[in-house]
């Protein structure tokens, strides 16, 4: 008797911890899970994206097997990972020079620490607006230079020069976090071993700092390789696909191509690859972390 | 010379610090001064202040673009999914938090959520589209702020379990003991010391939120459920040939992120950064 009352007890005590996660498998049931499983179905079909899915053939592994098969796929692959690389590099070399810059001791450093970040408070959309014009009027009219969005050789650095003035506030804050984390004790004794501004930066600060490396790294590099809004924004993928990144290029075979079958296959083989980037690069940088 | 070597040497960061910041600062200034002026006028000097300001431009953009129309979809959009947000999150972040050492079931949730975190939006977005076109969710705002919640409910949790870990067990027992639920044990006292946390993360919430451009692209394609993003998207490229219209459109959309950005910055700087920092 006993025995049951207590089994009341912790089964009414499970559904009270239950309903704590209510709302969230509302939500990420619908907006994630759901789809993600649908997706699953979808990437083994011919679906088109516009009759009814169920009507929809079952095409085993043929998606799959194409994409292989077919080499238009590397020319959003490329794009989106030459797109990562320069926003990883330009993104992590601002934020830190930024970082260093800002958090020495002179006027208006703070100003400064603001006018940096100011930009990552706007959309793609605005950000791309703005830079449309600087491309298209400005820097011809001032440099008579070319319109680097329109050339297919400079486009995808075009808009990672973007992203890095729209984006680099961010690793900047997080850089600053890691920097003033540093005890200053560590400078001073390095002072007195007689090391100049250079070695104490590549001996003491990069060391210390590595797990903002990690972080800022993994995040700018895996959120840029599946990246899609910024370039339908400034430049809808043009001119001729040179900017259609491997976000933008599955987002058009459902509204563009209609073959959302085998845009939904490819999606899951980027993701598969996205992951396993993020475990390589992740893993790499955490090797070199310092405990402080 | 050496003089000036010296000094150029000494203050070369601080150097380099003015002319980032002029560079980073200047789309903002043609922006301003473009808004202002007459295609003509601009053609003729790109960079100069406007000889008259043209506040008519700004008249003409308001309501070509419809900016109230967005603004109201955007506020609609922004704070209900940012409420539901830090709502679902923190309440599941609590059960996780306290029961993941013991149960199995809830460590593995807290797992599950972490490796939920790289999907990207673009990866389900086929799926998403063609589940909310079956249960008719396309084109309203429910629908789209379903799906941002939903998508950014894993690093809230995230952040929100880290926090809540640094939170003595001892207050929740001692409210338990006196009689409290556990739903009002979390509310009375759990949720208010979790006050930091919810600043920065409803913070930099809102601004992602409101610049929000995959989610409503897929979601809200009809005119009178558009955010300002996606009305913008439209508004511009209609009118790349008349910079001046679409920067007072531009101009007039910041207002409200600045305003924003300018109350709201430490909690801003903190969400940004907390959840990164520890990694």
């Amino acid at each position: 008797m006993q025995v049951s009352a207590r089994k009341i007890h912790s089964i009414k005590a499970s559904a009270t911890r239950l309903s704590f996660l209510l709302p969230t498998i509302f939500f990420f049931g619908i907006a994630m899970l759901i789809p993600f499983f649908l997706g699953i179905r979808v990437a083994f079909t011919d679906w088109d994206g516009i009759t009814p899915l169920s009507m929809a053939n079952y095409v085993g592994l043929h998606n799959f097997v194409s994409i292989f098969h077919n080499s238009d796929v590397l020319r959003p692959l490329r794009i989106a990972i030459i797109y990562a690389l320069l926003n990883t590099l330009g993104n992590n070399f601002f934020g830190l020079l930024f970082a260093v810059g800002v958090t020495k001791k002179y006027r208006f450093n703070k100003a400064h620490r603001l006018i940096f970040f100011m930009p990552a408070a706007l959309s793609s959309v605005l950000a791309a607006f703005m830079w449309n014009y600087i491309y298209s009027n400005v820097l011809p009219q001032i440099l008579g230079v070319e319109n680097y969005l329109s050339n297919p050789s400079s486009v995808v650095a075009a808009v990672s020069v973007i992203t890095i003035w729209g984006g680099c506030g961010v690793p900047m804050l997080i850089y600053i976090a890691g920097l003033t984390s540093v005890p200053s004790s560590l400078y001073e004794s390095a002072v007195i071993d007689g090391a100049n501004a250079f070695q104490q930066f590549w001996k003491i600060t990069i060391p210390l700092i590595m797990q903002s490396f990690t972080v800022n790294i993994t995040i700018t590099f895996t959120n840029s390789l599946s990246s899609a809004g910024l370039f339908l924004a400034a430049t809808h993928g043009g001119p001729g696909g040179a900017s259609e990144s491997m976000g933008l290029y599955i987002y058009n075979f459902l509204f563009k191509y209609n073959k959302a079958g085998y845009g939904q296959a490819l999606a899951y083989l980027f993701l598969a690859f996205i992951v396993v980037l993020a475990v390589l690069i992740s893993g790499i940088f955490r090797k070199r972390e310092v405990e402080m | 010379m050496t003089n000036a070597l010296k000094w150029l040497k000494k203050n070369f960061m601080v150097l380099l610090m003015w002319v980032s910041a002029i560079i980073f600062i200047l789309p903002f200034y043609i922006a301003f001064v473009t808004s202002f002026k007459t295609p003509l006028e601009s053609a003729k000097s790109l960079l100069s202040l406007p000889t008259v300001f043209h506040f008519e431009n700004y008249a003409q953009a308001l309501k070509m673009s419809s900016f109230f129309v967005s603004l109201k979809n955007s506020l609609i959009f922004t704070i209900c999914s940012v409420v539901l947000i830090i709502v679902s999150a923190s309440m599941a972040a609590y059960v996780i938090a306290r029961n993941m050492k013991r149960k199995r079931f809830y460590a593995f949730l807290e797992k599950f959520f972490l490796a939920a975190i790289p999907v990207a939006f673009e990866i389900i977005m086929i799926p998403v589209y063609q589940l909310f076109y079956q249960m008719n969710l396309i084109n309203t705002l429910p629908g789209a702020i379903i799906a941002k919640v939903g998508m950014s409910i894993p690093f809230a949790l995230f952040m929100f379990i880290g926090f809540i870990k640094t939170i003595p067990v001892e207050l929740e027992e001692a409210a338990y003991i006196d009689g409290a639920g556990k739903h009002r044990t979390f509310w009375t006292i759990v949720f208010p010391l979790l006050k930091p946390a919810v600043a920065s993360l409803a913070a930099a919430q809102i601004l992602w939120t409101w610049n929000d451009f995959s989610v409503s692209l897929i979601l809200l394609q009809k005119d009178s459920v558009k955010t300002i993003p996606l009305q913008q998207f439209v508004f511009f490229g209609q009118y790349t040939s008349n910079f001046n219209l679409g920067f007072a459109a531009a101009i007039v959309s910041m207002i409200p992120i600045y305003i924003f950005f300018a109350a709201a910055q430490k909690y801003i700087v903190a969400g940004m950064t907390t959840g990164a920092v520890k990694g």
